[in-house]
């Protein structure tokens, strides 16, 4: 499609007021009360000339360029701020307002330079578009005195570029650092004609706490800031709206190209998950897509220590199905499955749990959020009825305590952290549990008033004694709970909370929360209007996940905070389509939409519908399927879009269970670590090329468009179902569509969702069927998906992962901000500026009493393995505990965290892993790589 | 074949998780879950050696009642 240019209105929407009536240019107009004139002009189709203003950001009044007249107002006043008034008549055009526009435009143009031609913003600059609006004709004043023209462009970031001779200080950067990001990296530094844009006093902005959201780059009216690619490449012709493959936010962007190479990624004011903001990963880390290192042909080998062999799709195709039946032959229908990604679609995922159930005969079939958001599905399922979160994310903006669970949003999902974190400038009180100092502790004009910095491994004993607290104390709301929840069940669930047991005096030498920050955080989360829950993976690798997510239902349930807009229980999920990869049956335990195997109804739909007979029985489980490689029984692994031998804990033994195999198919952009172990190749797609959707933690579906022509050929739907061809069974559908249709078909809660629809309303939140057919923003509304809520007890029982004299400090994992999962796309990006490598971070004490200085290179030894990393000392982890990323396969962070996992899901304990830290003594330059 | 020590360790994990609702109801939760979530070969493994030694009593009694209902031919577990 040609480029499109999202309208900018001015101001920020108004909505829910009564409307005013009021005249533009002799024309009624009506709009809602407290709009700016500026806004009611243009929703009238009339433009209002501007520089500072933009519909993203709250009106400033600095440009003096939208000035209009007014009946009965003295002056020419700034139409951005001034509200309309009913019976206003307003003037957007006079000769006086021509002059004056003309006459600031005058001096803007005296002190920037006139390059328009070689400019990489011709044809895409506010300014220009200014200056021609307002008839500007000449410029009296000259070049020749003082100005900004020879000021340095500052090129540090690697991703856009500052040049301060074309900023005409209209802070609309400043303004989007702080309303839009929140992060307040940019100031204005001086005063009158010594105004300057600077990134704080790191003087530049790679040095300084600029986070590269790219929202101030996106609110420049000119040149000032602007992508490097569009520097590099030209202003790009044509764009594709797309949904990012990074997070569980997932933001909806507009890809804009030159023929078929993508320019820029420029976050969609239209997509409702971010409403045009970003963060450095979706908006600038997608070379990946084009990275040479992208393996785009079909690859077979014998044997792992044979060489790969570029080979036709048939002969790859072919190779794998034979092979897969002859294994089938030898040990039988149960010893081969399959793993879904969450990084790939709905539709790609779907067709894959389907190879297996009908193609391979078995349920062996299993997906990466086994080892992030499982105990999610089990616990939420147990006490709501179904796995999702209870909200959208707009609904954070209606929150007035909001309380952050084991997640580190401003690193992991900054997009929502964004408007979290504008929320809580608000007013909104905030209460993080999480062992470590996280961002969110104290960011500017934020801080939490409770900072629960519990011990790993004691998450269950926390929320036990807050609702603890909750009960004894008088805070249930019992109307709810009567009116929602099973009473029988609350009973004994009342009684089992109550107990002494719970209580925060007893509970405090376990989790080392002092009992009255608990008691208080308690107070604040029941007594609250609005209470929400926000949640991540601190909360679900633990060995008690789900029961975790079953005492945050309790919580909520007992408080009532379930079933209206600004509460809720929210698991912010990891990859792209963590949600929809759940949703689309790939547990080996249920079909799409949550159904188990056994259901002979549900089965027989599937039957029905597949013309083969299903296995009722669950299959295995990824970490089952190592064990039973390892074992011997399990003898082939097709693995889709997902790096096991460096995400999956403990990889030496999944290395080992992966070099067992007799056949290892992956399907993938690279050739990571799991390929290692692989006997087939078979090129993905990166989602620039890929047609489908993606489910973001919200269950909102939305479009994934290619942008381009998959550069391996196929997309990679259609490489799994002629695999399941090649094996007798075959799969075959015209486009992706279809492949929703079906889905659509044989899941309820999907019913009603189409591409067509889609691409109608933008995007859709599951439930979407008749009872819902714009489907569902708030889930549990007067009454829960199983009917009534239902209480569960929820003893906490200790990990059996202990601290020891040998292993004395806890290791727990995290994300950072511009890496991603296991770093295969963000490692091929400019984001390795930030962080080449990953680090762990040890407290000042711990690093005392070994010996360890800032910078030092370490031994991080566990009971299963261990690894090198260079130290930061840093006070954000407590004492005895030490913290570090996965981002990068050599520094093995998975090679120390063990296989313990929650008692119900086998979700990896990733966040407790006891271990000792030794400094490394000899040079780290004599032992390194490169350091 | 011996019991893997995998299943040992999560089996008696899961009874350490339903304890609280004393040795029968445990037990029978215990089984439920084998059922709903462990692959056939894993509940066939455990059951074949339920006199492992290194079970929790709890296991032991699930398996017992998993036998039963694997025997009772009963597919469902929902």
């Amino acid at each position: 499609m040609p480029l499109v240019k999202e309208r900018d209105l001015g101001t920020r929407a108004v909505s829910g007021s009564p409307s005013v009536e009021l005249e533009i240019d002799g024309m009624a107009v009506a709009v809602p009360e407290g709009t700016s004139v500026m806004r009611a002009a243009a929703l009238a189709g009339i433009g209002v000339p501007k520089l500072c203003a933009t519909d993203s950001l709250a009106a400033f009044g600095s440009c003096r360029l939208c000035l209009v007249e007014i009946e009965g107002v003295r002056g020419t006043p700034a139409s951005c701020t001034t509200p309309v008034a009913p019976g206003m008549k307003v003037s957007t055009q006079t000769p006086r307002l021509e002059r004056l526009r003309r006459n600031v435009m005058e001096l803007y143009i005296s002190d920037h330079p006139l390059d328009c031609l070689t400019c990489a913003a011709n044809g895409d600059c506010e300014l220009q578009d200014m200056a021609g609006a307002v008839g500007l004709r000449e410029v009296r004043y000259g070049q020749a005195g003082q100005s900004h023209l020879g000021e340095v462009k500052d090129t540090t970031n690697p991703y856009f570029a500052f040049d301060p001779a074309k900023c005409i200080v209209c802070s609309r950067c400043v303004r989007a650092c702080e309303e839009t990001q929140g992060t307040f990296a940019l100031t204005i530094t001086g005063r009158g004609f010594g105004s300057r844009v600077a990134p704080g006093p790191a003087g530049n902005f790679f040095d300084s706490e600029c986070v590269s959201c790219g929202a101030c780059v996106q609110a420049c009216p000119t040149d000032a800031l602007e992508e490097k690619s569009v520097i590099d490449m030209g202003v790009p012709d044509r764009s594709v709206l797309t949904t990012c493959a990074y997070c569980g936010v997932g933001c909806s962007f507009r890809a804009e190209l030159r023929g078929d190479e993508v320019v820029r990624m420029v976050p969609s004011k239209s997509g409702q998950a971010n409403e045009g903001h970003s963060c450095v990963k979706g908006r600038f880390a997608w070379g990946y897509a084009t990275h040479r290192e992208r393996v785009v042909k079909p690859m077979i080998r014998e044997a792992i220590t044979d060489p790969w062999r570029e080979v036709s799709w048939e002969e790859a195709i072919g190779y794998a199905g034979s092979r897969l039946r002859e294994i089938q032959a030898t040990y039988g229908v149960a010893s081969i499955g399959g793993i879904t990604s969450s990084r790939c679609t709905n539709e790609e995922v779907f067709v894959v749990q389907k190879m297996v159930r009908a193609a391979f005969g078995n349920n062996n079939v299993d997906t990466c959020a086994r080892v992030c958001h499982s105990p999610t599905g089990f616990g939420l399922s147990q006490t709501f009825g179904t796995s999702a979160g209870t909200q959208d994310f707009a609904s954070v903006a209606e929150a007035d305590v909001i309380m952050v669970v084991g997640a580190n949003p401003s690193e992991a999902h900054p997009v929502f952290a964004s408007r979290m974190k504008r929320r809580l400038r608000e007013g909104a009180r905030l209460v993080v549990v999480d062992p470590r100092r996280i961002d969110l502790v104290r960011a500017p004009h934020i801080e939490a008033s409770h900072h629960l910095q519990l011990q790993p491994g004691s998450n269950v004993a926390l929320i036990n004694a807050m609702a603890h607290v909750v009960v004894t104390e008088g805070l249930v709301d019992r109307d709810f709970v009567s009116e929602r929840c099973e009473m029988d069940d609350f009973a004994v669930w009342e009684k089992f909370i109550s107990t002494d047991i719970n209580s925060p005096e007893a509970t405090e030498p376990i989790t080392g929360v002092p009992a009255g920050e608990v008691r208080a955080a308690a107070r604040l989360y029941a007594g609250a209007p609005n209470a929400a829950i926000y949640y991540g993976l601190g909360v679900t690798e633990h060995s008690q996940g789900s029961t975790m997510v079953m005492g945050l239902a309790n919580l909520a349930m007992a408080t009532g905070n379930i079933g209206r807009v600004g509460v809720g229980v929210n698991p912010l999920r990891g990859q792209n389509n963590v949600q929809g990869s759940c949703d689309m049956g790939s547990f080996p335990h249920e079909f799409s939409g949550y159904r188990h195997v056994s259901d002979d109804t549900v089965r027989h739909v599937f039957e029905e519908l597949w013309g083969r007979t299903l296995d009722p029985e669950p299959g295995l489980r990824i970490p089952n399927m190592f064990d039973a490689a390892i074992e011997g029984t399990f003898r082939a692994l097709f693995v889709q879009g997902e790096d096991i031998a460096q995400s999956d804990p403990n990889v030496n033994h999944v290395k080992a269970a992966l070099e067992s195999l007799e056949l290892c198919i992956v399907q993938d952009l690279f050739l990571n670590e799991t390929a290692s172990f692989a006997h087939v190749f078979l090129p993905g797609t990166s989602f620039l090329e890929k047609d489908g959707t993606f489910t973001n933690a919200e269950r909102r579906i939305n479009r994934v468009r290619p942008v381009m022509a998959p550069r391996n050929g196929k997309q990679e739907w259609q490489v799994v179902c002629e695999l399941s061809s090649a094996m007798g069974y075959p799969m075959q559908y015209d486009n992706a569509s279809r492949i929703m249709d079906e889905i659509a078909a044989t899941t309820p809660t999907f019913a009603g969702v189409s591409f067509r629809k889609l691409d109608e309303l933008g995007s859709l939140q599951w439930p979407c069927n008749e009872a819902a057919p714009l489907g569902t923003p708030t889930m549990h509304v007067g009454t829960f998906v199983r009917g009534k809520g239902r209480f569960l007890e929820t003893p906490f029982v200790p990990t059996e992962e202990r601290a020891s004299r040998r292993y004395p400090l806890i290791l727990t994992t995290g994300r950072i901000l511009t890496q991603y999962n296991v770093g295969a796309q963000t490692r091929r990006t400019g984001n390795v500026a930030w962080h080449p490598e990953d680090v762990l971070e040890i407290h000042p004490h711990d690093a005392e009493d070994r010996g360890i200085s800032d910078g030092d290179w370490v031994t991080v030894t566990s009971r299963v393995g261990q690894t090198e990393l260079r130290c930061r000392l840093s006070p954000r982890v407590p004492v005895g505990v030490v913290y570090t990323t996965f981002h990068h396969p050599v520094s093995g962070a998975n090679v120390v965290t063990t296989e313990h996992s929650d008692w119900a899901t086998n979700c990896p304990e990733y966040k407790v892993t006891a271990v000792e830290v030794r400094a490394l003594r000899a040079p780290a330059s004599a032992l390194h790589r490169g350091a | 074949m011996p019991l893997r020590n995998d299943l040992v360790q999560m089996a008696n994990q899961i009874a350490a998780n339903f304890l609280h609702h004393g040795p029968e109801v445990a037990a029978s939760e215990v089984a439920a879950h084998l059922k709903r979530f462990w692959a056939p070969p894993m509940r066939a493994e455990l059951l074949a050696n339920l006199d492992d030694g290194r079970l929790d009593p709890i296991v032991v009694r699930a398996g017992e009642l998993l036998r039963e209902l694997e025997s009772a031919g009963s597919n469902s577990a929902s």
